[in-house]
C-alpha cells in the first residue's frame, strides 16, 4: 500500500534505494488518497535492473498530492507560512502540493542589521592579511653613525635606515599576517539564517521542489527551465546530502551562475549571493529541525573564548 | 487559538515590495557602528581632552592601589584567617526548593524518578562545575512553604529545615558524598561515557566530612538506617506532621531506591565501560577487578 | 625491560580487548581505572591471555538513557490547578489583544531587570513581542502610572520588538502580561 503511495508522490526516475531512503519521511505527510491508474505506475520489481536514463516518466495522478505538513515546536500567534511543492521535471512549472512552514524560520521579521552582521562575518573572519614591512632595526646595515654629529652643515643623523630616510625602515608599517578572526554569537548566526530565509521566502525567491533530479543531464534544459520560471540569474539548489543526483550536477558542471549545495553548508552569504533559493523537501525537513532545536535546546550559548 | 497580523508581516510585506535583499544593500542599524574619533578642531583639538602635559596627558598613570609611596590600604591591615585556602575548600553551589518545585512544575525533573546530582544538571538550570571545586548541590530553604512534591532526592549538603520540608510531603532526602572524579562523571555523564573508562569507585568522604554524612539528623548515606528512621520521627515530633507509612505508598518502590555507597549511577556499577555507540556495557570478569570494584 | 613495554592507549572498551595485550594481565589497577593506559610485556606469547575477559551486556542499557539529557527543553506537563506551586501560569488558550507576548522557550514571560550606569539606573525590558507594540506600550502605561502615581517613561524598539521601562517594575509588568492571558 505504502509502495503505491510512495510512486504516486515520488513517480519521476527515482532509483529504488533512493525512495528507500526517503521512506521515513513519508509518514510526516498527511497526503490525500488519490485514485489512479495502477498500471502506468512503476512497480517496485519494474525499477530494479532498468538503467536510469530510461525509467523516467511523466506519470502522475490528480495534484495536489501533500496538502498538510506537521510541524514542531508551533508558534502560539502565528499562523504557519506555506508554499508551493514544485519539480524539476518540466519546464513549466507545476505544483505538486502545498507544505506548511514554521513561521518563526520561514517568516521572522527582517532584520537587515542581523543580516549585515552576518556578512560582515563572514567576509572578515576569515581574511588575513599577509602585508608586512620592515622596520629600521630589521633592515641591514644602519648601525653606523653615517657622519658626525657637528661640523658637517647637516642635519644631525644616527642611521641610514631612520624611517626619515629614503630607504629606511618603516615606522608603525603593517606587521602581518594578521588574523581578523572572530566568532559572531551563536544566537546571531542562527537569526541569520532564520532572517535570509524569510526574506527570500517574503520577495518570493524560495522555492521548494520534491527532488533535484531532472530528465536530462543537459545544461540547456535547467537554463530553460530557470528562465521559462523566472528564476533570476543566479540560483542555489541546497539538497539534504552532498551526494547530488547525477543529471543536475553534469548539467551544472559549465554553469557559476547555479550552484549546488548541502543543508550543511547553507549560509547566510550564498543564500544572499543567489537570486533565488531552491531547496528539496528533505533540506527544508533538516533545517526546520537543526534550527527549531538550536531555538529549544535546554542550554544558553555560551560565549566563544578567544585562543591565543 | 487565534493568530495576529502584526508587525512582523506587516514588514515581510514591505520587504516584498522592495528590491531584492541582496549582498550590495545591507546596512547596520543607525548608531550601532562605533568608532573611536580623536576630537578635532577649535574647540575640543588642542588637548583631546586630556588635560595639559602629565601622566594624565601621556597614559603614564601608576598601578592602582598605590598611593604615591605611602604604605597602601591594601597592605596595611593583616588578611583574613577566615578566607585561608578558600580555593580550596568544598563548594556546594545553592539550589533552592523553590527551583527545585519549579522544574518539576515545567517537567524539566521527573518527581517519579529518584532526584540526583545529574537529574539536576540535565536540566541545564542548575550548574555545578567541579573544576571550582563544587562538589554538588546544597538544597537550601527558599520556598520551603509552597514546596508539595514527593520526591526521592540526593543531595551533597542541606540544612535540617529542608529535611522537614521533604519529609513532611512523604519523600525522601539523603545526603550523599561524591570525590571530585565522581562529581565530574555524575554532571555530564553523556561527555564521560564518551571517554570510554570505566565508572569510578566513589571514595569515602574525606576526613573533616565524615560527621556529616555519618549524621542521621543530616540523612547522612553512612549513618546507620535505624537511627535515621528514629531521626525522621523525631523530626516530625518537632516540626509537627506526621510520618506517612512507606511500604503502603504507591510510589515506595521508587522511594526506596538507594545507592550502594560505592556506586555513582543509578543502575551501574563501578568498573563497568558504557560504550554509547553500540549501546552495550561491558563488564569486568576477572576476579581481581570484581574484589577490586566492590564496595 | 623499559625498551619492550608497550603501552596502549584506549578509547573504548573494545580497543582494550583487542589491544596488544600479552604476558601478565594489568597488574597496575590504573590501568583499567583511570588513565587506561595498558601495559604489558611481549615476553610471553600465550594468545589466551592477550583479551582481557569481558562480559557484554544490553540489559542495563535503559540506565544509561534514563542519565542522558533531552536535546530540546520539554512542553510542560499538565496541572489540574492553576497557579502551581511554584506559581507558574501556562498562557490562556484565546488571545483578546491587538498585541502578543511569546513565552522564552524556558516557558516563562521575556520581562527582565537591566541595570545600568552603576546600578543607579534599572530599567524593565519586555522582549519576544509581537503585533502592536504601540498599543502594548500604551497599556504598560496605562497599568504602570495609577500604580506608582509618577510618569511611566517608555521605550520601543520597532526592529527588535522590545518596550523598556524606566524604573523596575518586573513583578508589576509580570503580573500585567498574565492577566493580559500571555
Amino acid at each position: 500500500m505504502l509502495g503505491s503511495r510512495l510512486h504516486s508522490i515520488f513517480p519521476v526516475c527515482y532509483t529504488y534505494a533512493r525512495i528507500q531512503e526517503l521512506h521515513p519521511l513519508l509518514k510526516r505527510f498527511i497526503v490525500r488518497s488519490t485514485s489512479c491508474n495502477q498500471d502506468n505506475l512503476l512497480t517496485e520489481k519494474s525499477l530494479v535492473g532498468v538503467p536510469e536514463s530510461s525509467i523516467y516518466v511523466a506519470q502522475r495522478p490528480s495534484i495536489p498530492l501533500i496538502t498538510k505538513r506537521e510541524i514542531e515546536f508551533p508558534n502560539r500567534y502565528r499562523e504557519p507560512k506555506q508554499a508551493w511543492l514544485e519539480s524539476l521535471d518540466t519546464l513549466q512549472d507545476e505544483k505538486l502540493g502545498l507544505v506548511d512552514l514554521h513561521p518563526d524560520i520561514f517568516g521572522t521579521y527582517p532584520r537587515i542589521d542581523i543580516l549585515h552582521a552576518n556578512i560582515l562575518w563572514q567576509r572578515w573572519y576569515k581574511k588575513i592579511d599577509y602585508a608586512f614591512v620592515r622596520s629600521r632595526a630589521e633592515m641591514p646595515g644602519g648601525g653606523r653613525k653615517p657622519r658626525p654629529q657637528k661640523k658637517t652643515g647637516l642635519k644631525r643623523q644616527g642611521s641610514i635606515r631612520s624611517p626619515l630616510w629614503r630607504g629606511g625602515g618603516a615606522a608603525f608599517g603593517p606587521r602581518g599576517p594578521q588574523s581578523f578572526y572572530y566568532m559572531l554569537p551563536m544566537s546571531i548566526r542562527t537569526l541569520g539564517l532564520r532572517v535570509a530565509l524569510s526574506v527570500k521566502y517574503a520577495q518570493n525567491d524560495l522555492h521548494i521542489v520534491n527532488s533535484l533530479d531532472i530528465p536530462s543531464d543537459d545544461p540547456k534544459f535547467i537554463e530553460d527551465l530557470i528562465d521559462t520560471r523566472f528564476w533570476g540569474f543566479s540560483a542555489l539548489f541546497v539538497d539534504d546530502i552532498d551526494i547530488m543526483p547525477r543529471n543536475i550536477s553534469l548539467a551544472l558542471k559549465e554553469l557559476p551562475q547555479f550552484n549546488l549545495m548541502p543543508v550543511y553548508g547553507l549560509n547566510v552569504y550564498s543564500m544572499l549571493k543567489h537570486e533565488t533559493l531552491v531547496l528539496t523537501l528533505a533540506a527544508v525537513e533538516k533545517l526546520e529541525k537543526k534550527l527549531l532545536a538550536q531555538m529549544h535546546k535546554p542550554e544558553n550559548d555560551v560565549a566563544y573564548k578567544k585562543r591565543h | 487559538m487565534s493568530y495576529i497580523a502584526g508587525i512582523t508581516d506587516k514588514a515581510l510585506k514591505l520587504i516584498a515590495s522592495m528590491p531584492r535583499v541582496a549582498l550590495n544593500n545591507l546596512k547596520g542599524l543607525p548608531g550601532s557602528k562605533k568608532t573611536f574619533q580623536r576630537r578635532r578642531g577649535r574647540e575640543k583639538g588642542s588637548k583631546h581632552g586630556r588635560g595639559d602635559k602629565g601622566q594624565g596627558a601621556r597614559m603614564t598613570l601608576p598601578r592602582l592601589g598605590f598611593e604615591g609611596g605611602q604604605f597602601p590600604f591594601y597592605l596595611r591591615f593583616p588578611k583574613e584567617r577566615y578566607y585561608e585556602g578558600h580555593h580550596m575548600k568544598r563548594q556546594y553551589p545553592p539550589l533552592s526548593l523553590l527551583q527545585l518545585q519549579r522544574m518539576i512544575d515545567l517537567g524539566r525533573v521527573n518527581p517519579d524518578e529518584p532526584i540526583d546530582l545529574t537529574t539536576l544538571c540535565n536540566t541545564k538550570l542548575y550548574k555545578c562545575s567541579p573544576e571550582h571545586h563544587h562538589y554538588g548541590v546544597n538544597l537550601t530553604d527558599e520556598g520551603i512553604d509552597i514546596f508539595q512534591a514527593k520526591v526521592n532526592i540526593e543531595v551533597q549538603w542541606t540544612t535540617e529545615n529542608v529535611i522537614a520540608a521533604v519529609e513532611r510531603n512523604g519523600g525522601v532526602i539523603t545526603s550523599r558524598f561524591y570525590d571530585i572524579q565522581s562529581v565530574m562523571a555524575l554532571v555530564n555523564p553523556e561527555k564521560f561515557f564518551q571517554r570510554g573508562i570505566p565508572i569510578p569507585k566513589c571514595k569515602l568522604p574525606p576526613e573533616d566530612a565524615i560527621e556529616y554524612y555519618t549524621d542521621p539528623h543530616f540523612r547522612g548515606y553512612l549513618a546507620d538506617p535505624e537511627k535515621v528512621a528514629e531521626a525522621r520521627l523525631e523530626l516530625a515530633q518537632k516540626y509537627g506532621y506526621e510520618v506517612p507509612d512507606f511500604s503502603k505508598d504507591p510510589l515506595y518502590e521508587m522511594l526506596k531506591q538507594k545507592k550502594d555507597p560505592r556506586q555513582i549511577f543509578f543502575g551501574l556499577a563501578p568498573g563497568w565501560v558504557v560504550n554509547l555507540k553500540d549501546r552495550v556495557i561491558l563488564k569486568p570478569k576477572a576476579q581481581e577487578w570484581k574484589e577490586y570494584y566492590h564496595s | 625491560m623499559a625498551a619492550s613495554m608497550i603501552s596502549v592507549v584506549c578509547r573504548c572498551g573494545r580497543n582494550i580487548l583487542r589491544s596488544q595485550i600479552k604476558g601478565k594481565k594489568y597488574c597496575d589497577e590504573r590501568a583499567w581505572h583511570g588513565s587506561a593506559v595498558l601495559r604489558a610485556t611481549d615476553e610471553s606469547t600465550h594468545r589466551e591471555e592477550e583479551y582481557v575477559d569481558i562480559e557484554f551486556s544490553t540489559d542495563e542499557f535503559k540506565y544509561v538513557e534514563k542519565l542522558l539529557p533531552s536535546k530540546t527543553v520539554p512542553e510542560p506537563p499538565k496541572h489540574t490547578l492553576y497557579p502551581t506551586p511554584s506559581g507558574w501560569v501556562p498562557p490562556a488558550a484565546n488571545l483578546s489583544t491587538p498585541y502578543a507576548v511569546n513565552r522564552t522557550k524556558n516557558h516563562n514571560l521575556p520581562v527582565y531587570l537591566q541595570v545600568k550606569v552603576g546600578g543607579t539606573r534599572k530599567l524593565t525590558l519586555i522582549r519576544k513581542i509581537d503585533g502592536d507594540i504601540w498599543a502594548l506600550e500604551a497599556d504598560i502605561r496605562n497599568f504602570l502610572e495609577p500604580i506608582t502615581g509618577k510618569k511611566c517613561l517608555t521605550q520601543v524598539h520597532e526592529v527588535a520588538r522590545f518596550i523598556r521601562v524606566r524604573g523596575n517594575y518586573v513583578t508589576e509588568v509580570g503580573k500585567f502580561l498574565i492577566d493580559k492571558g500571555f
